[in-house]
């Protein structure tokens, strides 16, 4: 009877007469739903307040005095240095660089033996009069910015704005370099041995946090030196470092030293052509702050590797480095702010500030954002530039002119066709009897309407591709068969491997090991990839009238990988990603072909493709290598292992003057780009304004 | 059972539900999604239905719907069987409506389906060779096609609209309603999708997916729901004990989480959802069941069937179940609605099959770009009127079946 | 009344655990696989691979694994029990070869390289055989990866300088004592060579010193139930240390930043749902049969069979979006205007209302119909019981009648569907935040499972169902103080 009194007694303190059931229970029902909506009041208002809280709020306003105050600082800077440079003849960064050049050496870029090669950094884009503003992207910052473990494009496109390598490449000349950090390079011992004397002055940047009163042992400048690649090339190499993707590529490290402060020297086991990427392509870590304490202490060496993994400058969400923009603020996988370095060694892009947002991902949530004016840039699916500009469902962006690739500059909103580095295929699985034949790869690469797929699906971005190197490569071979689409020469083919519809059918089939195979096979694709549905489903179309049984296979991502791994599949959708360097061996050598897990999951082998590729990569002269890598290419397209399909191309669109300058282009100088979010080149992270004045 | 006589209570709320008018226009537009599932061919396809040349008189459209190479999925099999079998089961039913009570009538049609479907799959037609081959075969089907007829100039009949629902026409990507597709000289009569498939086309095969996605998964629901119900009601103690916190989890757990989970680890194959959707949505109609025995369960009846000795399992299931069939079909019937509704959804979150012709992913298409917003209407109207459709039949039934409701 | 409480509670204990059981199969069902791992930690996003690198690769993977718990047993461990002549046979399994299922074979490589400690003194004893040379490539290879010791930062920072280091060392050591083979051809496990018999040596030497670290007398009977996925599972839960190695985040933390935004938006659609259909209901059952209660009976009708989904995409796309010459009428993401800080409170009570309109209208815009349907049943069911007829006749007018008698008693029920009401939302908040880019729960859940990122979406979803428990055990309560008879049930 407990809960009557209770009851009684809530009741009476209300003034009610004796408790009657009606009466009571609505009684109740007040104090229920009281109780209930002061619930949801309270959770209503904890939401409101949960960024408003003052000890919160005064942080953001510290920040955010903190940032007024250091863009005026960087401001004041911007101006000195505008003026400098509209002092300056045009010229003189690049005379000034020759004259500390040593004595005898021919500054062409192309890497040698024996003297520095390096060209000065090519700054000319840059034009102090459209220095300015904010710019923000739907870009989804990476969960961290550690420069060794996390190997996201994402990350390491953030990290390309904040810190640069020793050596930068020319994007469309692989073996073109220039300076970065270093100021010149000297190559020995049969390409050995690098040695490297780095730029003076450069200054790491004051991470955020060296501003909070608690690290204030940070708060101060620490020039790079020399001891920070070495420090760089030891963790990588440190055996409890959790980085194996860069392990790989510095096995072959026989040592790297400081010898003094501005002079690094690193050395190969063996004299390889990847040398040379991996030694000019190196970035510093900051020793300073990743060999200590959050106190400021050293970390004992024995404990750096594990220390490092989880380090607490990365739990604090912050970077340093010494490149054109420096870490404002960071949160993972939400947003990303990035302000202009005043005390930059070179001059870098036009925009001040720069913002990653991260919170819309869906492409129609996207393209709204964008019409709205909350970003700046924003990548088309083809579908989006399909309504968008051609059908001319949104007016503001200018109607494409043919034979003119600038026209859709001057819209309200610009927008430009721009070129990746990817290139989608699909691949047969060689090992199986029914793609054992040369000629019925051929037929089946003769039966993919290569130009309708472009044309539809891509809605006509892309360019077909015919072999596995990059068209814009110095090293593309342009002479190589094509096997466009010709249904007849494909029967015809498929008639000469000894493929024919013996039985009445309607699938074609032959005698293989004693049996009577039909052609009937599967392509894996991964099930996420829109596209590769559509791409297969007009593929599918196509074979069917040769009496070719194709299933179009959807596989879920972690299937995928066992899948490939284990090479159980026909035929297989993929892309690569292509460097515009030439280097065959991990693709195509026969010793990937039985591996387990290789990159060759297709099986492919030749022989004369394996003693090629290896030579490739002990010549390093310019002109063999060509002559190399596009024989190569000829035995690859002639054996057809892949359908090649295209190579990417994708529609860039930006701003124009909804706010700040007229020209968003202006920001990163020239071009419009994001060409990198495109164009994710490995240690290549400054494209931007170099792709567009390419020879 | 009650005979079919006048009085019986289930032939008056039959009545009633029959009387209404939201029932009559639910009942109206099920059984239009019905037939569009039964008779998709009929609406969309290549071949014709009639063709007539000097060669003679054929009907090539029958003979495709037993060709493996049009219609591949066991499901359209069952579909073609079962239209094909309508008359003779409309027949049957109108000359033995005196003889026999609706519910066998209603068994009979399905068992004839069922026998038909299995039949259509043995090996059964002679192959011109001296040997005999499946009637659902691979042969590769008849060019009765429209381009075919043009040329022969033979007089044919073609279905509503001649395009298949697995065609990618050259040329047609994402074409507004009404463009004339240049391959058949006929026009898509509701656009095509990013693939250049006629939305048309595939929204009338998509009506069998959703309908066989519906049916199937609020089967396997109601069945695991009725045992667990029933022999929590039945047994009661421990076993009802344990049963209720099993129902309890089930009930906690929102659905479309679980779905979700399930779905993105396993696979979106358009069977692992039906199973999924089925195997996590039986919580409700246990609950329902276990309910009505603990009602029936001190009933007069089954404590003469006690008595009488009879076992457990045939008064559960012989004797009490069936007085507990009403709100069951209630259930069913949002059941079903429910799961088309959660199949799209999934579709349109981008977890749904894309190899089959279903709403869902002309959904999802549709949500990338709203400018083609043919691609988002037509499917979202549809799933708007399949779900609407189904509830006012359950609502219909529910107010007719309980008294209480009555005006 | 409290015994019903503490009752009630007890009895939310076992679905709690129930959920976390199925919450953990399903995950179990389809964990991240060794070769997805090893892609990832090795090739990054384009899918490249280098197969040299897979060796470096393999602990890397391990760190992973031992912090999910994936590398354990589900629910009992039974590894301690493994011995010698076992452990040959699953190394034979692992050979390579024509008619070898390889979906098989790296099954069981992986369960080798898995196993753990207690593998160590099998392989130990399968390396010491002679007669077993032709397995010694693989043991020695599952042996330096069974004894690896992932070292983590906080157990450094616990541990003595010269402990870590040991640690360090043996770390290293391990990689030293593997020998070469390949695994593909049917005599290449014999190793022979000098250099292997000294690894090989050097490895049983390695067992016997370390011994009592990998299988200490008593461990292997503690462990069947302690050493499991489900009870890692379960301590990671109660400590609040689930990892999600995808978002390199404490799970806990993902959730605590987003939880109140979705739990705060179900609330308000159900109070917004309460208050727009209790009068709805209470108007239709005071005009059973007039043209009115039809119309808005079928109107809702209507609302109820449309998906969120489509009313969502149709919404933002033609209320949310700029068009020429006209601005959009809503925002088109998220709950505040990136510079709502600087508001002052009003104006960001107002920016909230304008943000949260449309995700809030999809959200409860379903729910209307059924609970207004209630709410009239069980109004016209008070309308005929004996207390209304008595107030009528005593004179009370009709509007207190209705309001005052019959609608309070009517709210009982409400309560009740309260709570059902929210399981559903929460299924649904998942959609509303994708369509309006809100970072909820039910996004964050959405994405956990697109990656497939386990910790997180076990730690989500027990989230959620925890705080949908407590919302059904809060109805629960106020049902039982507005009903007395519950009360009476358990007093």
């Amino acid at each position: 009877m407990g809960g009557y009194v209770h009851a009684d007694s809530l009741c009476a303190g209300q003034g009610f007469p004796k408790p009657r059931p009606g009466r009571s229970s609505a009684a109740m029902v007040k104090v229920a739903i009281a109780l209930l909506t002061a619930v949801a009041l309270l959770l209503v208002v904890q939401i409101i307040d949960r960024s408003r809280e003052p000890a919160q709020l005064k942080a953001v306003l510290d920040a955010s005095e903190r940032a007024a105050s250091a863009q005026e600082r960087m401001l004041l800077e911007l101006k000195s240095l505008r003026e400098e440079l509209a002092r300056r003849p045009a010229a003189a960064p690049t005379a000034a660089a020759t004259a500390s050049t040593d004595a005898g050496g021919r500054r062409d870029g192309v890497p040698r033996e024996g003297g520095n090669f390096l060209l000065a950094p090519d700054t000319s884009h840059f034009d102090p009069a459209k220095v300015g503003g904010r710019l923000v992207e739907f870009e989804r910052p990476p969960q961290s910015l550690n420069p060794l473990l996390e190997n996201l494009a994402s990350a390491s496109a953030a990290r390309g704005y904040m810190n640069d390598g020793l050596c930068d490449s020319h994007p469309a000349h692989p073996d073109l370099w220039y300076e970065g950090l270093a100021e010149s390079v000297v190559i020995a011992d049969g390409w050995r041995r690098f040695t490297f004397r780095i730029r003076p002055g450069v200054v790491w940047h004051r991470p955020a946090m060296a501003r909070d009163g608690r690290h204030a042992w940070l708060d101060r400048d620490v020039e790079l030196t020399a001891k920070d690649f070495a420090f760089a090339i030891d963790l990588i190499r440190n055996g409890d470092v959790d980085c194996p993707h860069l392990k790989g590529y510095y096995e072959n490290v026989a040592s790297a030293r400081a010898l003094d402060d501005r002079t690094f020297e690193l050395v190969w086991k063996e004299s390889e052509y990847t040398n040379i990427d991996g030694s000019l392509g190196l970035t510093p870590l900051p020793s300073h702050i990743y060999g200590r304490y959050e106190d400021g202490s050293e970390i004992p060496p024995e404990k750096l590797g594990a220390v490092f993994n989880k380090h607490w400058f990365d739990e604090a969400h912050q970077f340093v480095g010494t490149g054109m923009y420096m870490l404002e603020s960071f949160e993972p996988g939400k947003s990303l702010e990035l302000l202009r370095n005043p005390r930059y060694w070179s001059k870098g892009l036009h925009v001040d500030r720069m913002a990653w947002d991260g919170s819309v991902v869906q492409p129609d949530a996207q393209l709204t954002a964008f019409k709205n004016g909350q970003v700046h840039f924003q990548g088309l699916l083809p579908a989006q530039y399909k309504s968008e500009i051609l059908d001319g469902r949104e007016n503001r962006f200018a109607k494409p002119v043919a034979n003119d690739p600038t026209a859709g500059r001057t819209g309200a909103f610009g927008w430009e066709r721009v070129r990746g580095t990817s290139y989608a295929y699909i691949g047969w699985n060689m090992r199986r009897p029914i793609f054992a034949d040369q000629r019925v790869r051929q037929a089946l690469t003769l039966a993919f309407p290569k130009q309708r797929i472009i044309d539809e699906v891509f809605l006509g971005l892309g360019r077909p591709q015919y072999g596995p190197i990059h068209p814009d490569s110095p090293y593309a071979a342009t002479d190589l068969p094509r096997f466009d689409f010709d249904p007849a020469v494909a029967r015809q083919r498929l008639a000469e491997a000894g493929w024919k519809d013996s039985d009445g059918d309607g699938w074609l089939d032959r005698e293989i090991a004693g049996q009577r195979t039909p052609l009937r096979f599967r392509i894996a694709y991964y099930a996420a990839g829109t596209l590769w549905q559509n791409i297969l489903a007009i593929y599918r179309d196509n074979l069917k009238p040769l009496g070719i049984d194709m299933t179009p296979d959807p596989i879920e991502d972690t299937e995928w990988e066992r899948r490939m791994d284990n090479k159980d599949f026909d035929g297989m959708c993929a892309g690569w990603q292509m460097d515009l360097d030439a280097d065959f061996v991990q693709l195509w050598h026969s010793k990937g072909a039985d591996e387990p897990k290789s990159s060759n999951h297709c099986g492919f082998r030749d022989q004369r493709v394996d003693e090629l590729s290896l030579q490739l990569r002990r010549t390093f002269d310019r002109d063999e290598r060509i002559r190399i890598a596009r024989e190569v290419q000829r035995l690859i397209a002639e054996a057809q292992p892949y359908v090649f399909i295209r190579s990417g191309e994708g529609i860039f669109a930006w701003q124009n003057g909804r706010s700040g300058p007229a020209d968003r282009r202006d920001l990163l100088g020239g071009v419009v780009t994001g060409f990198e979010r495109l164009h994710p080149l490995r240690n290549r992270t400054r494209l931007y304004w170099t792709i567009d004045r390419a020879p | 059972m009650p005979e079919t006589a006048p009085a019986s209570p289930l032939a008056l709320a039959l009545r009633r539900f029959a009387s209404r008018r939201g029932a009559q226009l639910g009942i109206a537009l099920c059984a239009a999604f019905a037939l569009v599932a039964l008779y998709a061919p009929l609406l969309a396809s290549d071949v014709a239905i009639v063709w007539w040349d000097d060669a003679g008189f054929r009907l090539p459209l029958l003979a495709d719907l037993f060709n493996r190479r049009s219609y591949p999925k066991h499901h359209d099999l069952l579909f073609s069987v079962a239209g094909l079998l309508l008359p003779a089961i409309a027949t049957g039913w109108w000359l033995l409506r005196r003889r026999w009570s609706a519910s066998r009538r209603v068994l009979a049609a399905a068992g004839l389906v069922l026998c038909g479907w299995l039949l259509a799959m043995l090996p059964l037609l002679p192959d011109g060779r001296g040997g005999w081959q499946a009637v659902w075969s691979d042969r590769p089907s008849s060019a009765c096609t429209a381009e075919a007829a043009r040329a022969s100039g033979a007089w044919t009949i073609f279905p509503l609209v001649p395009h298949r629902y697995d065609a990618a026409y050259a040329g047609a990507v994402l074409k507004p309603p009404g463009t004339v597709n240049p391959a058949s000289g006929r026009g898509f009569l509701l656009g095509t999708d990013q693939v250049g498939f006629d939305v048309f086309a595939r929204m009338a095969f998509g009506t069998r997916i959703s309908l066989t996605i519906g049916l199937l998964a609020t089967g396997i629901a109601l069945a695991i729901g009725t045992v667990i119900g029933a022999l929590s009601g039945y047994l009661g103690g421990w076993v009802d004990l344990v049963l209720q916190r099993l129902v309890e989890i089930m009930m906690c757990f929102p659905t479309f989480i679980l779905v979700l989970v399930v779905v993105a680890m396993l696979g979106r194959d358009i069977f692992i959802i039906t199973w999924v959707l089925g195997l996590t949505g039986w919580a409700g109609a246990a609950r329902l069941v276990r309910g009505e025995f603990l009602a029936q369960s001190g009933r007069d009846y089954v404590l003469a069937c006690r008595a009488a000795g009879l076992p457990a399992a045939r008064i559960m299931f012989r004797h009490v179940l069936p007085n507990c069939m009403t709100p069951l079909l209630i259930s069913a019937t949002f059941g079903v609605a429910g799961s088309v509704g959660l199949e799209s959804g999934l579709a349109f979150i981008g977890l749904g099959d894309a190899n089959v012709p279903s709403w869902g992913m002309l959904l999802n298409q549709g949500r990338e770009n709203i400018a083609f917003g043919w691609l988002i209407w037509v499917p979202g109207l549809a799933v708007f009127l399949l779900v609407m459709s189904l509830n006012m039949v359950g609502n219909g039934l529910r107010e007719a079946l309980d008294p209480k409701a009555s005006p | 009344m409290w015994a019903y409480v503490v009752r009630r509670l007890l009895w939310m204990i076992p679905t709690f655990l129930g959920i976390l059981v199925i919450n953990f199969a399903v995950l179990r069902m389809q964990g991240p696989s060794l070769s997805r791992e090893l892609t990832k930690a090795t090739g990054g996003e384009s899918g490249e691979m280098n197969a040299k690198l897979v060796s470096s690769g393999v602990e890397a993977y391990l760190v992973r694994f031992r912090t999910t718990g994936l590398d354990l047993p589900a629910l009992v461990n039974l590894r301690g029990f493994i011995g010698k002549d076992e452990v040959a046979a699953w190394l034979r399994e692992t050979e390579r070869g024509p008619g070898v299922d390889d979906a098989a074979r790296d099954r069981r490589e992986k369960e080798l390289w898995m196993a753990g400690r207690f593998l160590v003194a099998p392989l130990a004893a399968v390396l010491a055989d002679d007669a077993l040379a032709k397995l010694h490539g693989p043991a020695s290879m599952a042996l330096s990866l069974c004894a690896f010791y992932p070292l983590h930062r906080g157990e450094l920072e616990r541990m003595a300088a010269d402990e870590a280091r040991a640690r360090g060392e043996r770390n290293q050591a391990l990689k030293g004592l593997r020998i070469a083979y390949a695994n593909d051809r049917g005599d290449g496990f014999r190793t022979t060579d000098p250099e292997a018999q000294a690894k090989r040596t050097a490895a049983v030497e390695f067992a016997a010193r370390h011994a009592a670290a990998f299988a200490a007398p008593g461990d292997r009977w503690r462990a069947i139930l302690g050493e499991t996925g489900f009870t890692l599972f379960l301590r990671q839960l109660a400590t609040g240390e689930l990892w999600s190695t995808e978002r390199q985040q404490y799970v806990f933390s993902l959730i605590a930043d987003r939880w109140q935004t979705s739990f705060g938006l179900n609330l308000l659609a159900i109070l917004i749902a309460w208050m727009v259909s209790i009068p709805l209901g209470v108007r239709a059952a005071r005009r059973v049969g007039s043209l009115e209660e039809r119309a808005s009976g079928s109107a809702l009708f209507l609302l109820w069979s449309l998906p969120s989904f489509f009313v969502g995409t149709l919404l933002l796309h033609h209320l949310c979006t700029d068009h020429p010459g006209s601005t959009a009428l809503f925002p088109n993401r998220g709950l505040s205007s990136p510079d709502s800080l600087w508001y002052s409170t009003p104006a960001y009570l107002a920016d909230l209302a304008w943000h949260a309109a449309l995700p809030l209208l999809v959200l409860c815009y379903g729910s209307f119909t059924a609970l207004s349907r209630y709410m009239r049943a069980s109004v016209l069911d008070q309308m005929s019981s004996d207390y209304v007829r008595t107030a009528r006749a005593k004179g009370v007018s009709e509007d207190a009648v209705v309001w005052r008698h019959a609608t309070r008693n009517s709210l009982i029920t409400m309560i009740t569907l309260g709570s059902e009401l929210l399981a559903a939302l929460f299924g649904g908040s998942i959609i509303v935040e994708y369509i309006f880019s809100i970072d909820g729960l039910g996004r964050l859940l959405l994405e956990a499972a697109r990656s497939q990122d386990a910790p997180l979406v076990m730690g989500s979803t027990v989230i959620s169902v925890g705080l949908l428990l407590v919302s059904i055990l809060v109805a629960d309560l106020l049902y039982a103080v507005a009903d007395p008879r519950i009360r009476a049930r358990y007093a």
